[in-house]
């Protein structure tokens, strides 16, 4: 038998949590030398216990746990930090990114750049009124994070610059190739689009609209057939005009 | 675990393990329980079973379940008509009202948003919910969902649906406990409970002597 691996006070984020038996919580966390793990919290929702005030999403917490195998039992919770509360849009925001890191990262990959990513993440959503910029800007540092990352340096045929002024057609898990003709596809995006999106330069809506047209079916290829559920929700919400 | 036994049995306990916490174990015990020692309450658990699962709906107006078209709470004329306090779930309704603090009417969501889980609005009723803000003379809207930061983003949509009808919304209050020491409370809770601090209500002035 495997001994039992015991974790002091990891910087961490829960991610989701649900209900589990009686009183207690399963929670799917990214910590940052641990990656995502799956913890339960015994007794964490009986009353008068504080864990639960500080085992909330987006909240910067130090963790301990101990763990044989896959899933871990929280021996302790501290808060790590005061962080900015997201609201509104960028709540529900947030929830996307939480789900996308749990979709797209193995479990055990113990990822520091996925890790960063988030945390800078988090602190552009909770600054800035538009989500948008901050959630493109995620979605192409998690990619990259996860080796996934979209070549948008030289055009992949010759190798030159990507020049600002030239259309690109766009080719799944290749990059940018120059592209000649005249049509006006999905995938056919003028060379500054693409810049602006390598450089994370994404203040106009032209750039952020053409970030969002590059990187939906990048992801959509790596997340495979099942749709993010956040997703759906935040389009209910939209549709009754509650975004 | 119920390999060597007779395939109704089998099928009983692996139907008893739809209920939460029971795994392959209990339900084994749980089986034998019902079938060794107590015929006469299992039977009598079969119709209710039956029964309940046929009767038992959501109320038309609050979703609380009840076997009525509308539930006691929503069908008594001794409830305030201008208050409407939604929760989470049935147990809740319950809980409020055994703290005899509330008199007005209800609304059960039976959940809080989830995006992660895929509950949205449309799981948790707003439709009807909103019916309601346009059809009743509703004054204000008590919102008691959990305070967790699900509960708090139920709690925001619904506020920004009753504004819309014209209609106050309100957050049940929420910090240190009765009887709480703040040395003992976590510091989240007491953070919260600093930042929804409220003015100190003076009685009309009284002479000590």
């Amino acid at each position: 038998m495997t001994g039992i691996e015991k974790i002091q006070l990891q910087h961490a984020y829960v991610l989701h949590q649900r209900a589990y038996k009686n009183s207690s919580q399963l929670l799917d966390c990214l910590t940052e030398d641990h990656g995502v793990v799956s913890l339960v919290a015994q007794g964490s929702r009986r009353a008068g216990r504080g864990q639960r005030a500080l085992l909330q999403p987006f909240q910067s917490l130090h963790l301990s746990w101990s763990r044989r195998g896959e899933l871990g039992r929280l021996t302790d919770v501290e808060l790590a930090g005061a962080v900015a509360p997201l609201v509104g849009n960028a709540l529900f925001a947030g929830y996307y990114v939480n789900e996308l890191i749990l979709r797209l990262m193995a479990r055990g990959d113990a990822n520091r750049s996925a890790y960063s990513c988030y945390i800078r993440c988090l602190a552009a959503l909770a600054a800035s009124p538009t989500v948008s910029c901050a959630l493109r800007t995620f979605e192409r540092d998690l990619l990259h994070a996860l080796g996934y990352g979209i070549e948008l340096e030289v055009d992949i045929d010759s190798g030159e610059p990507i020049r600002p002024e030239l259309s690109y057609r766009f080719e799944m898990e290749r990059g940018a190739c120059l592209h000649s003709g005249t049509t006006h596809a999905d995938s056919i995006f003028l060379g500054r689009e693409l810049i602006a999106l390598r450089d994370g330069e994404l203040g106009d809506r032209e750039s952020l609209r053409a970030a969002r047209r590059l990187l939906k079916p990048v992801l959509a290829h790596y997340l495979g057939e099942r749709p993010l559920k956040s997703s759906l929700v935040m389009r209910e919400l939209s549709g009754r005009g509650l975004d | 675990m119920s390999h060597g036994y007779s395939p109704l049995l089998k099928q009983f306990i692996d139907a008893l393990q739809c209920l939460p916490g029971v795994g392959a174990k209990s339900a084994q015990r749980m089986a034998f329980h019902l079938l060794h020692r107590d015929r006469e309450r299992a039977r009598h658990l079969a119709t209710l079973m039956e029964r309940a699962s046929c009767d038992i709906q959501h109320c038309e107006r609050c979703r609380m379940l009840t076997e009525e078209q509308l539930c006691a709470l929503c069908a008594s004329d001794r409830r305030d008509v201008g208050q409407l306090c939604v929760v989470e779930i049935p147990a809740d309704v319950i809980a409020i009202e055994q703290s005899a603090a509330f008199n007005g009417r209800y609304f059960v969501l039976m959940g809080h948003l989830s995006p992660l889980d895929g509950i949205g609005p449309d799981e948790l009723g707003l439709d009807l919910l909103e019916q309601r803000f346009s059809d009743e003379p509703i004054k204000e809207v008590v919102l008691a969902t959990s305070v967790t930061v699900e509960g708090d983003a139920t709690a925001d949509i619904i506020a920004t649906l009753a504004a819309r009808y014209g209609i106050d919304a309100t957050r049940i209050a929420y910090g240190v406990p009765m009887g709480g020491e703040l040395e003992f409370v976590d510091s989240g809770t007491l953070s919260r409970a600093l930042r929804g601090r409220r003015a100190v209500e003076l009685g009309p002035a009284e002479e000590v002597s």
